[in-house]
């Protein structure tokens, strides 16, 4: 029997050194990876917690996508093409992680777009929501009678040729002086249309317009055009040009997007947030600590034991399970740390409790443990139970699906069963070693 | 052995008037509702000319509440709930001799729909009908069950009502208050469970002759755990109110408000309206 304690103990001892180690960061006596030889895999073994928006900085839009001329059936469609479009623009500037994704709010369709590290997002909210459909229109007169007068007008119609027939474009500059022009350069079908137009046009103007606003003075086509390219020369300037090839290249959004909610926060903001988090969690469990062993004494030295080990465990699940860390998780581990002690307090009070009645000391701490067992069942099960209808795993839609609900009661979930095995197991693990209790109750002197 | 429930009426008395003030102070003062309830508007400018390097946020939070600003070299972008477009032309002539342009207004439309709100009510529905449920059968007594919901009520309408009356010093109601409400709604039964668990005991062991004196061991013994436990969690709260930073610290306040109310209503809510609601079946088991 002894033997065997013994044995539970080095291991445990060998665990809680094995959990440290992984989670301090990586330096001298601490590799970044391991890799094993024989099997030729290699495991990471110091990794950061993966901070949300609030931590790092950064900024979240949400675009509402006008989905009310697309037919129904292609609206899933319509929204994956504009979800690309939009993740190829946002690379254009090499926003690391971008986060992408299609939300159904009600009956309104959007997109919401985390750009870790981006705090001031005007530009990328400028550049998302061009639709940058680019579209050809003809030169046309229009003969116009009012009464006796007769005038001709000169209009601009849409031809069938939009950007959608576009190979690729790419920025050049003029040979003559220099300037930054916008090469086009058409797929097949698009050749073939180009072709005609500018046959049909020779000698008039030819506008080029992005998102109905013309992109430059309408040029006078010399002569038909049948190699499917063409330069648009426009007064631009090189990042101006720059920018209209991206778009070009980026392709058009098939709807209007329409930015609906942004939230920014600094990167500085951020780190102040860890920080102050940092400071505020350190001192709060520094004086639980304090009041602890004030109030219970030796017992209280014990709950330190199981109180630095939920902290450990946390961190490490933080640290491994890829779970976003963000200020309302913070705060709902911090709490847990706060109820962590619970399970400690309850049972400390049920021996004492005991102890009143009973002589034996260790009979007392044997009974009032097993007492306070029942009251931490329950409440921690309800406290699960809740936690459940708030992260809705089943995805029911008449339940809340927010992120930061569903992060909460995912940090309250974890927080509740790491609680529970270091407010219960290895608490009566040390009581039971502390005051010499075997296996099973016998008394071990 | 403490006589807790001698003043049994006057806590229940005490329990109907605090959560009616709570009410008036959530008619009276309204929630002040984020950007993310009621929307607003967004305006993005760009910067012309900014010859003594002067700082918009001055002049705007003269022309709009609670505006959200953004600054760079080149960009300011406000964000606020009342921010019209008028408004927004309104700030150009505020902020000289910076010079802006307006580039983009648009309006913020609540990203936390009607159809959202709706299933947070569900879900808090749902999670009274399990606590209920739940606790009705591990307790295997309605007026248990009963008490600890009620009680639960009479927090979250404490908190809401405080939460009101913040509102005047920047207490917003947003998705974090949502959070907080919904761990206070389960931090209250919790804290009562426990003292519930003790009743229960009491109850089996009959050691006493009266049901309320079965009540008062059962609150004695427990009001050691639950005033320390909660001391744990109010210094822990505490700093987080005193050190955290922004966001963090309306929500550690909204938690502690609750950790302090669900500390108190259990053995003063909760048990009380245990004790009026089984004294008829207690004085028939008694016989």
């Amino acid at each position: 029997m002894r033997s065997l304690a013994h044995r539970g103990f080095w291991l445990s001892i060998v665990a809680v050194l094995l959990l440290t180690w992984l989670v301090l960061p990586a330096s001298v006596i601490k590799p970044e990876t391991i890799t094993f030889p024989i099997i030729k895999t290699s495991i990471q073994v110091a990794r950061e917690p993966v901070l949300g928006l609030d931590l790092r900085g950064g900024s979240r839009l949400v675009f509402a996508v006008d989905t009310s001329k697309i037919p129904s059936d292609k609206k899933a469609d319509t929204l994956s093409v504009a979800r690309d479009t939009i993740e190829r623009r946002v690379n254009f500037f090499g926003v690391s992680e971008p986060n992408i994704s299609v939300l159904q709010r009600g009956s309104m369709h959007t997109i919401a777009v985390e750009l870790p590290g981006v705090a001031k997002p005007e530009e990328v909210v400028k550049r998302i929501g061009r639709t940058a459909q680019l579209r050809f229109m003809e030169y046309r007169e229009q003969e116009v009678t009012e009464g006796t007068q007769t005038a001709t007008i000169a209009t601009f119609v849409d031809t069938p040729l939009t950007g959608a027939y576009l190979k690729k474009s790419s920025l050049v500059f003029d040979p003559q002086n220099g300037k930054p022009q916008v090469s086009l350069e058409f797929d097949k079908q698009g050749t073939g249309m180009f072709a005609d137009i500018t046959k049909k046009s020779v000698g008039k103007p030819l506008a080029i317009s992005l998102d109905g606003q013309m992109i430059t003075n309408p040029p006078i086509v010399q002569q038909e055009i049948t190699n499917g390219n063409a330069v648009i020369s426009g007064d631009f300037s090189v990042t101006e040009a720059k920018n209209l090839v991206k778009d070009l290249n980026g392709g058009a959004l098939p709807a209007p997007v329409k930015l609906i909610e942004q939230n920014s926060i600094e990167p500085t903001v951020g780190a102040d947030n860890v920080r102050r988090s940092l400071i505020a969690g350190l001192v709060g469990i520094a004086s639980v600590a304090l009041f602890m062993v004030l109030v219970y004494r030796i017992n209280g030295l014990y709950s330190l034991v199981s109180l630095f080990l939920y902290a450990l465990i946390s961190v490490f699940l933080y640290q491994y399970s890829g779970i976003v860390l963000t200020l309302s998780g913070i705060a709902g581990l911090l709490l847990s740390i706060g109820m962590a002690v619970d399970s400690n307090i309850l049972i400390y009070e049920r021996i004492k409790e005991e102890e009143a009645q009973q002589k034996d000391k260790k009979i007392a701490l044997r009974i009032g443990f097993e007492k306070a067992l029942g009251a931490i069942r329950e409440a921690n099960s309800n406290t699960l139970l809740i936690a459940f209808i708030l992260f809705n795993p089943f995805n029911f839609t008449f339940l809340p699906l927010f992120g930061s609900v569903r992060g909460f009661a995912a940090t309250l979930t974890i927080g509740v069963l790491v609680s529970l095995f270091t407010g219960v197991f290895v608490t009566k693990n040390l009581l039971w070693w502390a005051y010499g209790i075997g296996k099973g109750g016998a008394t071990r002197d | 052995m403490i006589k807790f429930l001698r003043f049994y009426r006057q806590y229940l008395l005490l329990a109907l008037i605090v959560p009616s003030i709570a009410v008036y102070s959530i008619v009276h003062f309204g929630f002040s509702y984020s950007v993310e309830f009621v929307g607003g508007g967004s305006a993005i400018y760009s910067v012309l000319e900014n010859p003594k390097r002067t700082s918009p946020k001055e002049a705007i939070a003269r022309i709009v509440d609670s505006a959200e600003v953004h600054e760079t070299n080149m960009f300011v972008d406000v964000t606020a709930k009342n921010l019209t477009k008028k408004i927004a032309q309104d700030i150009i002539t505020q902020v000289k001799p910076l010079q802006l342009r307006l580039d983009q207004f648009d309006n913020v439309g609540p990203s936390v729909s009607a159809d959202n709100i709706q299933r947070i009510l569900v879900a808090a529905l749902c999670a009274v009908v399990v606590m209920l449920v739940y606790i009705g059968f591990t307790f295997r007594g309605f007026a248990f069950a009963a008490a600890a919901v009620l009680a639960m009520i009479h927090d979250t309408l404490i908190l809401l009502g405080s939460w009101a009356f913040l509102g005047l010093w920047g207490a917003q109601f947003d998705v974090l208050f949502i959070t907080s409400v919904l761990t206070v709604m389960s931090f209250s039964v919790h804290d009562t469970i426990v003292i519930f668990d003790k009743i229960k005991e009491e109850e089996r062991l009959g050691r006493f002759s009266t049901h309320e004196d079965e009540i008062n061991s059962a609150l004695t013994l427990t009001i050691t755990r639950s005033i320390n436990n909660s001391l744990t969690i109010i210094l822990m709260l505490s700093a987080l109110v005193l050190l955290g930073g922004g966001s963090i610290r309306w929500f550690a306040m909204s938690l502690l408000i609750g950790s302090i109310v669900g500390t108190y209503s259990s053995p003063f809510v909760a048990t009380p309206i245990y004790f009026l609601l089984s004294s008829r079946a207690a004085t028939k088991r008694k016989k």
